[in-house]
């Protein structure tokens, strides 16, 4: 079996369950997408299914892991749906590199924003967009970041962190910078309503 | 990673015998290879290509795996000792990944050990894990089971062991469980003259 070619179609098996499906279904003709012959095709195809299936699963829940303590206000503004939410981001897509965590959180964030989701809580896709800036602001090569939100996010923030009530926030347009003057040093920030703007289409 | 090496000058490093990327894509989690010749051949020029870069000893080391991999030529004790028969690596021997790939595929750990150059084994990793559908996952994030504390006993009597690392990175207790794990696998080193 060729090796390069069976790693090739096993990183779509773990990653992919579209791909896992139609590789079980017709292992010979998808293995073909990957370079794989007919027969190394089946050879892999022999993998214990459940087994892969338990593998590709464990990903999503260590990729679930990581997003959590990354984005930890807007896991506790969301409870269980935060989780639900993010098996259903994680089939779409797949980060790659040292700061793949990192992607991961931030690609989410943006799924939570753009994925048609039904929210009772509208400020809650906000939320996840100020705490994924936050994440870019902490970026090493980060020096400078202004972004616009339809909600109060930086006193929703604080709220959520300490578990108080937060009523119903009023929308318009609040504006967030995050600057610093060295590459290693903290971030500093400012949130504030800008009358001066018009609230942003997108609720965050 | 050579340069963080060349800065921190450890006795050793180590990595894992698997694979975690492939075509771009990122796996996200050590992924087993085939116990096959090809596998062999690629994992020994691979330990070539980093030894010209880095001169610091290099020891593997075994991963747990859920998937058992079709396509293997040999078990995966044979695999084991080619590899470090070709490369001359030492085995970073983690405990629990033996306990755990036991468990999951049946297989008797003992067994595993007696099969392999515990001559060439410098050091161990321990942790516990969690059960998920009948599945013994390595989470590092419990309590290390006694099954794993009989291993470590067996193979540091049997092995030269240089040291033995506690991977605990999830649930973390309070620091007290912690520092008792660790005096109980430093007075298993005591009590076989791995150390004073």
């Amino acid at each position: 079996m060729g090796l390069a070619e069976t790693q090739k179609a096993l990183v779509r098996l773990y990653t992919v369950a579209k791909w896992r499906e139609q590789f079980f279904a017709e292992p010979a003709v998808a293995g073909c997408s990957f370079g794989l012959d007919k027969e190394e095709a089946l050879g892999l195809a022999t993998a214990n299914r459940g087994q892969v299936e338990f593998f590709a699963n464990s990903l999503h829940r260590k990729r679930l892991g990581a997003i959590r303590q990354l984005l930890p206000v807007t896991r506790k503004a969301m409870g269980k749906r935060f989780g639900d939410l993010f098996m259903r981001f994680s089939e779409t897509f797949v980060p790659c590199g040292i700061r793949k965590h990192e992607m991961d959180a931030v690609a989410f964030s943006r799924f939570l924003n753009e994925a048609g989701i039904d929210w009772e809580i509208p400020w809650l896709p906000a939320l996840a967009a100020y705490e994924a800036d936050w994440l870019e602001a902490w970026h090493p090569g980060s020096r400078w970041i202004s972004r616009q939100y339809a909600w109060p996010v930086g006193h929703i923030a604080v709220a959520v962190n300490q578990g108080k009530e937060i009523g119903r926030p009023g929308a318009g347009c609040y504006s967030a910078f995050w600057w610093r003057l060295n590459a290693m040093g903290a971030p500093k920030r400012v949130v504030f309503k800008n009358p001066f703007r018009r609230a942003p289409n997108r609720s965050s | 990673m050579a340069e963080l090496i060349h800065k921190v000058n450890p006795s050793y490093w180590s990595e894992h015998i698997a694979f975690t990327r492939a075509d771009g894509v990122d796996v996200g989690h050590l992924a087993p290879l085939p116990f096959s010749n090809e596998a062999l051949d690629v994992i020994c020029r691979n330990v070539e290509q980093v030894r010209r870069a880095i001169d610091v000893p290099l020891v593997l080391e075994n991963i747990t795996y859920v998937v058992r991999m079709p396509g293997a030529e040999m078990s995966e004790t044979e695999f084991l000792n080619t590899i470090l028969e070709r490369t001359g690596c030492g085995l970073l021997l983690d405990v629990t990944n033996l306990h755990t790939n036991s468990t999951n595929h049946d297989f008797n750990p003992y067994e595993f050990l007696d099969g392999i150059p515990l001559e060439k084994v410098v050091q161990l990793h321990f942790v516990g894990g969690h059960w998920r559908d009948e599945v013994l996952v390595d989470s590092h994030s419990s309590p290390t089971p006694e099954e794993v504390w009989r291993l470590m006993d067996e193979v540091v009597e049997r092995c030269p062991v240089k040291g033995i690392i506690l991977e605990r990175d999830e649930n973390i207790p309070p620091f007290d469980e912690l520092s008792d794990e660790l005096a109980r696998a430093r007075e298993i080193g005591k009590r076989h003259k791995r150390w004073d």
